[in-house]
This record gives C-alpha cells, sequence and structure tokens, in this order.
C-alpha cells in the first residue's frame, strides 16, 4: 500500500524546486496546499480500512496532522 | 487573512461569499450522498432522507468540518470586523478555545471535533506574517513538531509499549483520564507545528503542477464526497476485497465525482453572476 503515498509525494515534487526565500506565498500555492492535505485525509481514511504492516498503520492515525494543515492553509488562502 | 489586509470592502457579502462556499456544495454533496446510499441498499425513511440532507444525523463523519468552519468563519467575522487586528487574534484565539471545550462536552471524546482546529487561526496569523527570519522559526517547528508527535505517538497509537501503559495499570481511572488528556494536548501541538513548518518550508521550495492545481481547487468537495466513495466501496453491494483496487477506485471516483460537484456549483455561480447585454 505504499503505492497511494508514493503517488501524493509524487504530485507534491513534481514540478517543484527550490527557490530565493519568499515570505508572501501566492494564492494559487495556499490552494495547491489545500489539495495535499485533502488527499492526506483521504489517504489517512483510506489506510483506516486496510490490513496495515505496523508502520503503515501509523497513517490511519494520524488525521488530525492533515486535518490541522487542511485549516491552516484554508485560513490562509481566504 | 491575506484579502483583509488588502481589501478595504473585505467584509461586504462575506456571509454570503465564505458561507455559500462552503454549504452550497455540501449541501450537493448530501444529496447526492442520500441518493447512492439509497442505491446501494441502504433503507432510508423519507424523514431520515430530510434529516440527513440537514446534517441530523450526519450521514459522514467528516462532515464535522462544515459545521466547524462554519462557526470559525463567525468567529472571525467577529473577530476582525469591529475590533483592530491584534485584539481581534486574541478573540479568535479564545472563540476557538470556546469550541473546543463546547465540544469536548458535547461530543464527549470525539477528539477529531476538535484536537486540530488551533491550525485555523495559526493559518489566519501566519498569512498576515511580515517576519523575514527563516532559519530558527523552521528549526523550532521541526523540533516541536518531532517532540510533540514522538510523545502522541508514545502515548497514544504505541501506547502498551511505553511506561504510560503501566502507569494506567497501577491507577486505571484516574491515569487514564490524564494520559488522554495529555494525547490530545500533544495531538493539537503537533498538528499545528506541523502546519507551521510546512509553511515555513514553502517559503523557500516552491511547489506546483497541474494535478496539484486541479486538487487545489476541488479540495473542499473532494473532502466531502471522499467519506462516501469509501462507503460504497465497502458496502455490501458492491463490496471491493482487493486493497490496491480499493484505493485505486475510491482515488479516482472521489476525483471524478468532486470535480462533477465543483463543476456544478460553478455553474450556478456563473449564472447568478451573468449580466444580460442591453
Amino acid at each position: 500500500m505504499t503505492i497511494l503515498l508514493i503517488f501524493v509525494t509524487a504530485l507534491v515534487f513534481w514540478g517543484s524546486n527550490r527557490r530565493e526565500f519568499t515570505p508572501d506565498l501566492g494564492k494559487e500555492e495556499t490552494e495547491m496546499l489545500k489539495g495535499v492535505f485533502a488527499l492526506l485525509v483521504f489517504a489517512h481514511h483510506i489506510y483506516q480500512h486496510l490490513s496495515l504492516w505496523q508502520p503503515f498503520r501509523v497513517m490511519a492515525d494520524v488525521g488530525f496532522l492533515w486535518v490541522g494543515g487542511f485549516f491552516s492553509s484554508r485560513a490562509m488562502a481566504s | 487573512m491575506k484579502s483583509l489586509e488588502n481589501r478595504e470592502d473585505y467584509f461586504k457579502g462575506y456571509f454570503k461569499k465564505r458561507l455559500g462556499a462552503v454549504i452550497f456544495p455540501f449541501f450537493l454533496v448530501n444529496a447526492l450522498e442520500i441518493i447512492i446510499r439509497m442505491g446501494v441498499g441502504e433503507r432510508m425513511h423519507l424523514k431520515k432522507a430530510i434529516g440527513s440532507f440537514f446534517l441530523s444525523p450526519m450521514l459522514d463523519g467528516n462532515h464535522w468540518f462544515l459545521v466547524a468552519i462554519i462557526l470559525f468563519y463567525f468567529a472571525f467575522y467577529g473577530a476582525y470586523r469591529f475590533l483592530p487586528h491584534r485584539a481581534g487574534h486574541i478573540v479568535l484565539f479564545l472563540k476557538v478555545t470556546g469550541y473546543i471545550l463546547l465540544f469536548a462536552y458535547l461530543t464527549r471524546g470525539q477528539t477529531w471535533w476538535y484536537n486540530a482546529v488551533y491550525a485555523f487561526p495559526v493559518g489566519v496569523l501566519w498569512a498576515r506574517r511580515k517576519s523575514l527570519s527563516f532559519r530558527l522559526p523552521w528549526a523550532l517547528s521541526l523540533s516541536g513538531f518531532l517532540v510533540f508527535f514522538s510523545l502522541e505517538y508514545l502515548m497514544g497509537l504505541n501506547r502498551q509499549a511505553t511506561f504510560f501503559f503501566m502507569v494506567e495499570h497501577l491507577n486505571p481511572i484516574a491515569s487514564t483520564k490524564s494520559v488522554e488528556g495529555f494525547i490530545f494536548l500533544f495531538q493539537l501541538l503537533s498538528a499545528v507545528s506541523l502546519s507551521i513548518f510546512i509553511a515555513l518550508s514553502m517559503q523557500k521550495f516552491k511547489i506546483g503542477n497541474r494535478l496539484l492545481s486541479l486538487y487545489g481547487k476541488i479540495s473542499y468537495e473532494f473532502y466531502l464526497i471522499h467519506g462516501c466513495v469509501i462507503f460504497i466501496l465497502k458496502s455490501r453491494t458492491v463490496g471491493v476485497g482487493n486493497d490496491t483496487l480499493f484505493a485505486f477506485l475510491a482515488l479516482i471516483l472521489s476525483t471524478a465525482l468532486a470535480f462533477l460537484v465543483h463543476a456544478v456549483v460553478n455553474y450556478f455561480k456563473k449564472e447568478k453572476n451573468y449580466v444580460p447585454a442591453k
């Protein structure tokens, strides 16, 4: 079940790059961040339905981290 | 928060704009969910269907988010509409604390209702941050996250392997309550520190591609609909047993349905704003 995590990770790193320090994140970037956290919440709920190898079981219990990110990115974007 | 700082008329039509953006998609998703659930064989009387449409009872546990975000939009308005920003920040934090206390009482321990909500005022504050310092806050947020999450993991997820487990067995009633309290505190702190760490990291790391842009646009609809999709795929009628197929179908169907709902919402938004040529 690594596929789901690889998909989300690849999605974040595809087209990404290091840049000079930018204090102000743009609206589009915070929108994308919302998308990343929505996908992580989704993965968290999917993992709750799977029989998992112990290290992956953590993912089924850490929804609060992704929901927190979803809240903060939403607050930033609006 | 950014828009509030840049636009003087930010609060003009605030409720219509903010609440409309979360409530309308919710009702669409909820109506769709009722129809789909009945389609896969769930027995639902008219009374229950109407009640479920208005969140009583809540069909999908994930929809608590709607209740929280509506209350936070009201809290945001109350905090920043009439007060200077500094006082507004304090009022917003107090209101979110009030939300935590209220829902800790109402839900009797369903911690997902309130264990990450401080991230909302943190996000509001973050959007206003003008500081150019990076390294120290970055290191602090990362180490904060690692410490709080490790403690949460040891006390909550892997409790049997720790001394907390032994403490609980010595005095089960008192210590279980205090351990639960600490777990909640560490969940709250790790969620907040991770949010800060990611926001800081993005100041030096640019993300962006077409697919992520799409998920960014449909994130709310995707969040609302995925619980329903999981329910269908795990229902007796459909019952997908293979884990990989289940995850793959859930992702594809959730994305497609979220996109559909988003398109419908956009259509009505455009129709409403349409001004015929004279």
